[in-house]
């Protein structure tokens, strides 16, 4: 945690608590409370939303999980309030896995609409169940939070909402700066391949709809609890809509953004108090204005104006020997490496793949070739997890990983390349790498959370491994630049660095020449060569029949989902089958 | 056919192409050879309209086109074959190559089209009916081309056709190449595969970092000392 | 709930939450949204592009 940082966040913090010091007035103190609640929920919204990228429209519903098991805990049950409060977050975070599960394979629209359905059957249960919820009538007699027997005046309450708006911001800052915060982004920019190096994609929804459950949740409790009363009038669709555009407005993703966005509504939601109608247009009009016109929100903007400050470059490794290190050599003689056992693919009236078999061995590079169309990239999708194969066992170090889970398959030691490039676009070439170590990383959910030292070494030592691995494939320079601007071959490159970061013992490469001259193609074999010696297996899809005849070990040809040869690639070019179906008369 | 007059283009801070003149001769085939990045792309893109131009001058047919939008450049008899394919993955191979034709008025000579299509590639009219999505890079390629010519394109536009092919399939498609210009279409192909596109090209551009640095009849070029060291490889 | 790119799914989904709505309003009429809308929420989870959707098909 960087002292500059630290200090501007005492600063506002400590600026908040005197202001509210300074002013007498109930009403204005009411508005600096509401900023703090509004800012909890902006800050776990801008996970979901501004990070992970999904974007609910329910959160009300979570907000009135937390007032009402605050409100019901301590009036029929009696319990204190401040357990009451922590009970409430843990009711909320409950209803963000409930949220979660429906919303984790939908998108667009219909992710809108399910996460819309939940607000909805929130709202009309706390208005309809009345025995329980004590519908428009409400609950009353809510407990508020004391200290020493003496409950919460309105100054006490505005400073404990800035405390709690303090802590999460920085617990939160923990989180998103190191694997979590990459692996969120990832869900959002590709989630084959975040799948791909072993981030469990329906894990970090779930976990990014908790965190903002939360918040929301706890928001909603304190609300409950300043006002010692609650009912279902506080618990709308413009609600969510509300909670939705403090961060899109405010600037999804970026950390400032929740401040700007609580800060800014607030004052316009109670300028406008007096004019429901005219709020709710309002907040459509803004909606459409940020989602338009600044979609990096105001925060954004701001920083557009002053100019991006350049990232500050991390620390730098110098030793190569740090790679090799990860990679020894890790052969296991009791065990193929990878057996494919007469596997089948049906679907849709096309056959991919009919009763093919092969058996990578340790160390050696091998290549998979044959017409397009032939069931190449099928299989590969078979061997990484993102196809189920119809038939047949796919076997890596003596364990079935046919069907299994694509992050399961990264963890275990398959890395890949993708046909089509498959990069986290918007992130730097680093950060692309870093998420390739973070299945690798060991720290925690909460080891992150609180920034513990175990999970501070971690990421530094994550940090050096990749540094070593950009050295290896000669991109050190550009390490800050955001991938998808870099030209074509250099991008192939950075997946490839990425695949590596997975620590792999196979390595699969699809078509990794494509789109390379042939001087590039040389340099990649040279690299494939070098990454080979370091004692990872390759097995690669390509048509540069000169890349795969100069450096490959082992040949397998496909046609139309079938194995027609294996063998050396002197025997393969050689082949009547081969060259009939694939190379032509001139081989080259 | 075509010509480009000190075309420049830019990517905000970033110029990709640099006072770019060359010229297509009717019935002819040009290819623009050179690295990633070069900037290739960038001018293929801006020929059919899909790239302003900072300043320059785009001719086709002789008629300055350069402030007509890409929509209404088709009608003009210019079309292109995308980098990548650009298939529409959710729509048939029979629906695809009909939106080739949509700025055609007639449905008559469509219809026409499509079977000239699949006379010259058989294998898409074994996959007429499937979704364009889960076709081999190849098929999509030639589905691509396929798609283009059903414009009745004066000049066609080919952007890295060879990209991500088996050999067997690049031959066929050069084959083709050399088929369509017997026809009399002419030909703009941008090709990583150097050696192949100089085989075919009636004239040649070297484009290095949005600059021509080298031109001659693909035969010269082919046996130049520079070209060759730079993008001939081993060959 | 019958699906974005069918026509006919949308029909199919507006006679269904219809009808469902209707009986619902006849038996407990404050439950009448309630079920609608987590009837919508479990048809979503089940098949994310909706009964009748089409599923986008990409090469990977």
């Amino acid at each position: 945690m960087r002292a500059p940082h630290l200090l501007m966040v005492a600063a506002i913090a400590g600026g908040a608590a005197l202001l509210a010091l300074l002013i007498d007035n109930d009403y204005y103190l009411r508005i600096l409370f509401m900023m703090g609640v509004y800012y909890l929920c902006a800050a776990g919204m801008n996970v979901l939303v501004g990070y992970a990228g999904q974007k609910s429209l329910g959160q009300a519903g979570l907000f009135a999980a937390g007032a009402y098991t605050a409100a019901l805990l301590t009036t029929s049950l009696d319990l204190n309030p401040w357990l009451a409060l922590g009970a409430a977050a843990i009711a909320a975070g409950a209803c963000g896995v409930l949220i979660a599960w429906p919303s984790l394979r939908v998108r667009g629209p219909y992710l809108a609409m399910v996460t819309l359905a939940f607000g909805i059957v929130v709202e009309k249960l706390v208005s309809e169940w009345t025995e329980v919820f004590g519908g428009a009538d409400g609950i009353y007699g809510i407990k508020s939070l004391a200290i020493f027997g003496t409950p919460f005046g309105m100054l006490q309450w505005v400073w404990f909402v800035i405390a709690l708006g303090v802590v999460t911001h920085l617990l939160l800052r923990n989180l998103l700066s190191g694997r979590f915060g990459r692996a969120f982004l990832s869900l959002q920019a590709d989630e084959i391949a975040a799948e791909s190096v072993g981030v469990s994609v329906y894990k970090y929804k779930i976990l990014a709809f908790v965190i903002a459950a939360v918040t929301c949740g706890v928001a909603g409790a304190i609300v409950a609890q300043q006002n010692q009363y609650f009912n279902s009038d506080f618990i709308s669709f413009n609600l969510s809509i509300f909670i939705l555009l403090l961060v899109l407005f405010g600037g999804a993703g970026n950390q400032y953004g929740p401040l700007v966005g609580a800060i800014l509504l607030t004052l316009i939601d109670a300028q406008l108090a007096k004019w429901p109608s005219i709020q709710h247009f309002v907040y459509g009009a803004l909606l459409l204005f940020s989602l338009y016109l600044m979609p990096n929100g105001v925060a954004g903007l701001i920083k557009q104006l002053l100019g991006s400050r350049g990232h500050t470059p991390s620390v730098r490794s110098k030793s190569k020997s740090v790679v090799a290190a990860n990679f020894e050599s890790v052969s296991d003689s009791r065990h193929p490496l990878l057996d494919v056992d007469t596997v089948s693919k049906h679907f849709g009236g096309v056959r991919p793949a009919q009763d093919v078999s092969f058996r990578l061995q340790w160390g050696h590079v091998h290549a998979l070739i044959g017409p397009n169309g032939a069931g190449k990239s099928t299989m590969i999708n078979m061997i990484t997890g993102v196809l189920t194969p119809t038939a047949g066992r796919i076997t890596f170090v003596g364990q079935n990983i046919g069907g299994a889970e694509s992050h399961v398959i990264c963890r275990l030691g398959i890395g890949r390349t993708f046909q089509n490039l498959r990069l986290f676009a918007g992130l730097s070439v680093l950060e692309n790498v870093l998420l390739g170590q973070h299945c690798r990383m060991k720290n925690g959910f909460w080891a992150s959370l609180f920034a513990l030292p175990s999970s501070i070494r971690e990421e530094a030592a994550a940090q050096e491994r990749a540094w070593a691995i950009l050295d290896v494939v000669g991109l050190a320079d550009l390490a800050m630049s955001p991938a998808g601007s870099l030209p074509y071959g250099l991008q192939r490159r950075v997946e490839l660095a990425r695949a590596l970061a997975t620590e792999p013992k196979l390595l699969l490469l699809d078509e990794p020449a494509a789109g390379l001259n042939p001087q590039e193609t040389a340099e990649l074999g040279k690299l494939i060569v070098k990454i080979s010696k370091l004692g990872i297996t390759i097995l690669m899809v390509e048509h540069h029949m000169d890349l795969v005849m100069s450096i490959s070990d082992h040949v397998v040809v496909l046609d139309y989902g079938i194995k027609i040869a294996e063998g050396t690639p002197s025997i393969i070019q050689a082949d009547k089958r081969v060259i009939e179906a694939y190379l032509g008369a001139e081989a080259a | 056919m075509l010509k480009l007059d000190r075309v420049n283009i830019s990517y905000g801070a970033i110029q990709a192409v640099r006072e770019v003149s060359l010229e297509v001769p009717k019935g002819q085939v040009v290819t623009i050879i050179g690295a990633n990045g070069a900037g290739k792309s960038t001018l293929l893109k801006s020929v059919v309209g899909l790239e302003p131009l900072v300043t320059g001058r785009v001719f086709l047919d002789g008629k300055d086109v350069t402030s007509i939008p890409a929509h209404k450049r088709t009608k003009l008899g210019v079309a292109l074959s995308p980098e990548g394919r650009g298939v529409f993955p959710d729509q048939t191979v029979q629906d695809n190559l009909l939106l080739g034709a949509y700025a055609m008025k007639d449905g008559a000579s469509t219809a026409d089209r499509v079977e000239r299509s699949y006379n010259m590639f058989p294998r898409l009219r074994e996959r007429r009916d499937q979704m364009a999505g889960t076709l081999s890079g190849g098929e999509q390629q030639m589905l691509a081309i396929a798609r283009a010519l059903m414009c009745d394109p004066k000049l066609l536009l080919l952007d890295e056709p060879s990209l991500g092919l088996a050999p067997l399939i690049i031959r066929d498609i050069f084959e083709t190449i050399r088929s369509l210009r017997k026809t009399g279409l002419t030909i703009l192909l941008v090709e990583q595969m150097a050696n192949q596109a100089l085989a075919v090209a009636d004239f040649a551009y070297v484009l290095e970092t949005g600059r021509i640095t080298h031109q001659g009849k693909g035969s010269e070029l082919l046996n130049d000392e520079r070209v060759r060291a730079a993008y001939l490889g081993a060959h | 709930m019958g699906g974005l790119s069918n026509p006919r799914g949308c029909v199919l989904g507006g006679f269904a939450l219809g009808v469902l709505e209707s009986l619902v309003n006849l038996w407990q009429a404050q439950w009448r949204e309630i079920v609608v809308f987590l009837l919508v929420i479990l048809v979503l989870a089940l098949r994310p592009h909706g009964l009748l959707g089409q599923h986008t098909v990409e090469k990977v």
